[in-house]
């Protein structure tokens, strides 16, 4: 095999040949095929199917040149907003389930960006939704007792009408 | 492998099967935190407004399963409204890092208590957020919570929603209440108290909060800063101090800034900056807006020997080279710094301590390259004469609107393809 490319073998037993600057976008290869040194070994991944890896490596071919994410600007972590760029708002158009196999694999594969445009595109899918929203969306069981969700719904009704009332009288108003 | 584990593995994956620290990395990313360091002024009422929205985003959340329950238990704030009778949330078993309790118009009872399984649920260091304490309709200013002084609080913050003068007047109470109890592990301490008018009067119930205020050694005081004021005594032992953009024409006496070890200054009032600029000598991290930095003032830079953060404001249409006393320009910053790192070298200091400049350049794209190339030339310019090593340590970053940052020194290493064409040539 080529000195430029690694081999990946995924959990259903499929081999890939990649660019290693592709596959470097995970830290976990990344830190493998350095350990690893020169080899034509497989590199296994068990928790990533053949089908997720593909589209990982997708995403990884389109941001191989990439520079490497800097450290956030802790002075404002308002800047941590749910924009997601054009063209992974569109990579990320698939499925739930798939959507959540992504994130998996890119918390596996240790790809902080990957994995970042995962949650923020769940993210933006719960903002503004009520409970019962949020659990059709996402097919989510609710599992409180009818006792349970009494009480967790009475402690929590505040946040109901909070939301007319968030901004609290301007100074001006008070001269 | 188990046949539960391949089960598992095997399973559809679903929203909440993930991993608890993918379900907060989620949540984090749908509500944020606002966490503002201790010396940058918050913006009220965006900051309440945005900790309103996390804390009724997580609300909604924690309604949806026992597992989003849980969730927003380990992410979130504890957010209680105290009208007298405190409504509160349900007991949690997670320890929560910022309680933020909003005083509402008809807590008329000022003797009742926070409730006392607060103070265990409440960790070490964590940021207290008390809001409308001078609000319309709340005349009697804070109400004395003594179980306050059972959690271990370092920050303190408080807001104001409209500020009146008899209100003010009530402060000294609260504030007594205030010091016998929350300030006895403060250390970052914060009163936004906006831009009302008695503010003459606020500043003498601060002075009253002297002896407490002596162990606080971070202190942000938002539009407290006026011609009124014409002396904050209290914040005499503060290590930290920021302005507010409602300074206006202030003419403060400063005893002795020369403890500060961070300045914030916004823009504007250039005189007021420059008087307690070069005054201190111990400052360690620095931020100026706009307008407010001159090459003059600069020349500071040198005598800084703690500094290790300047952060500066540049528009991309000043002139790179040219001198003019209203603006500054980077080779005398560079060559300032360069002296910084000189005499630090004198003190054995030479590459052991981190000097990190950052400056956010404003304006076209355009000029971009302008401030790149000459932030680039000053500095390689400047620390070509000093011996080697003692360059080491610093990094000049400048950052742009659109763009990513540029790290302007060290320059960034040629491309190995540079070398060869540069060899073959």
């Amino acid at each position: 095999m080529s000195a430029n490319k690694v081999k990946l073998s995924t959990s259903d037993q499929e081999e890939f040949d990649v660019e290693r600057d592709v596959a470097n976008r995970s830290v976990l290869i990344k830190n493998m095929l350095e350990d690893l040194g020169d080899s034509d070994q497989a590199i296994p991944l068990p928790n990533v199917s053949a089908n997720v890896l593909k589209k990982v490596l997708e995403w990884c071919e389109h941001h191989k040149k990439d520079p490497e994410p800097i450290a956030e600007d802790l002075d404002d972590n308002r800047r941590k907003t749910t924009e997601i760029s054009d063209w992974d708002a569109k990579f990320i158009q698939v499925d739930q389930e798939m959507l959540f196999e992504i994130i998996l694999a890119a918390n596996y594969l240790d790809i902080k960006p990957l994995l970042d445009v995962g949650c923020k595109t769940v993210a933006n899918m719960i903002k503004g939704k009520q409970p019962e929203e949020i659990r059709k969306l996402f097919n989510i069981v609710n599992d409180f007792t009818p006792e349970e969700e009494a009480q967790i719904k009475k402690e929590n009704e505040w946040a109901e009408d909070r939301v007319r009332l968030l901004v609290p009288p301007s100074c001006t108003a008070t001269r | 492998m188990t046949e539960l584990a391949a089960a598992a593995r095997d399973a559809p994956a679903c929203l909440e099967a993930l991993p608890v620290e993918i379900l907060l990395a989620i949540l984090h990313r749908a509500f944020p935190r606002v966490d503002i360091p201790p010396h940058v002024a918050r913006h009220d009422p965006e900051d309440f407004r945005a900790e309103l929205e996390r804390c009724v985003g997580l609300a909604r959340l924690s309604r949806v399963s026992k597992r989003w329950c849980q969730v927003c238990d380990e992410a979130s704030d504890l957010f209680l409204r105290f009208d007298g009778t405190p409504r509160l949330v349900r007991r949690r078993t997670t320890r929560v890092h910022k309680v933020i309790v909003e005083v509402t118009a008809g807590a008329e009872d000022e003797h009742a208590d926070l409730p006392a399984w607060l103070p265990p649920l409440v960790a070490a260091g964590a940021t207290l957020v008390v809001s409308s304490v001078f609000a319309d309709g709340f005349p009697h200013g804070m109400p004395v919570w003594t179980s306050l002084g059972r959690c271990n609080f370092v920050e303190l913050v408080l807001l104001k929603a409209g500020l009146r003068a008899e209100q003010v007047m009530q402060y000294n109470r609260s504030s007594g209440h205030l010091a016998e109890t929350a300030f006895k592990t403060v250390r970052h301490l914060r009163f936004d108290v906006g831009c009302s008018q008695p503010l003459a009067a606020f500043a003498r119930n601060l002075a009253t909060l002297q002896v407490p205020l002596e162990d606080v050694e971070w202190i942000c005081l938002s539009g407290v800063l006026t011609p009124q004021v014409t002396a904050l005594h209290a914040v005499k032992s503060a290590g930290i101090l920021s302005d507010s953009s409602a300074l206006r024409g202030a003419r403060l006496s400063w005893s002795t800034p020369a403890h500060l070890k961070v300045l914030s200054w916004g823009s504007g009032h250039t005189a007021t900056f420059a008087s307690l600029w070069l005054q201190s000598r111990r400052l360690q991290e620095v931020t100026v807006g706009r307008e407010a930095m001159t090459d003059a003032l600069l020349s500071h830079v040198a005598s800084l020997l703690d500094l290790s953060s300047l952060r500066l404001v540049r528009h991309a249409d000043t002139p790179a080279n040219e001198h003019r006393p209203d603006f500054w320009t980077f080779d005398v910053l560079a060559e300032q710094v360069a002296r910084l790192l000189c005499a630090r070298g004198r003190q054995g200091d030479a590459g052991r301590r981190r000097l990190r400049i950052e400056v956010a350049v404003e304006g076209t794209l355009r000029k971009y390259d302008v401030a790149q190339r000459s932030a680039r030339e000053a500095f390689c310019a400047a620390t070509s004469v000093l011996v080697a090593g003692q360059e080491q340590g610093l990094e000049v970053w400048l950052s742009f609107p659109s763009r990513c940052p540029y790290r302007a020194f060290p320059p960034p290493l040629p491309s190995p393809l540079a070398l060869s064409t540069d060899k073959a040539a």
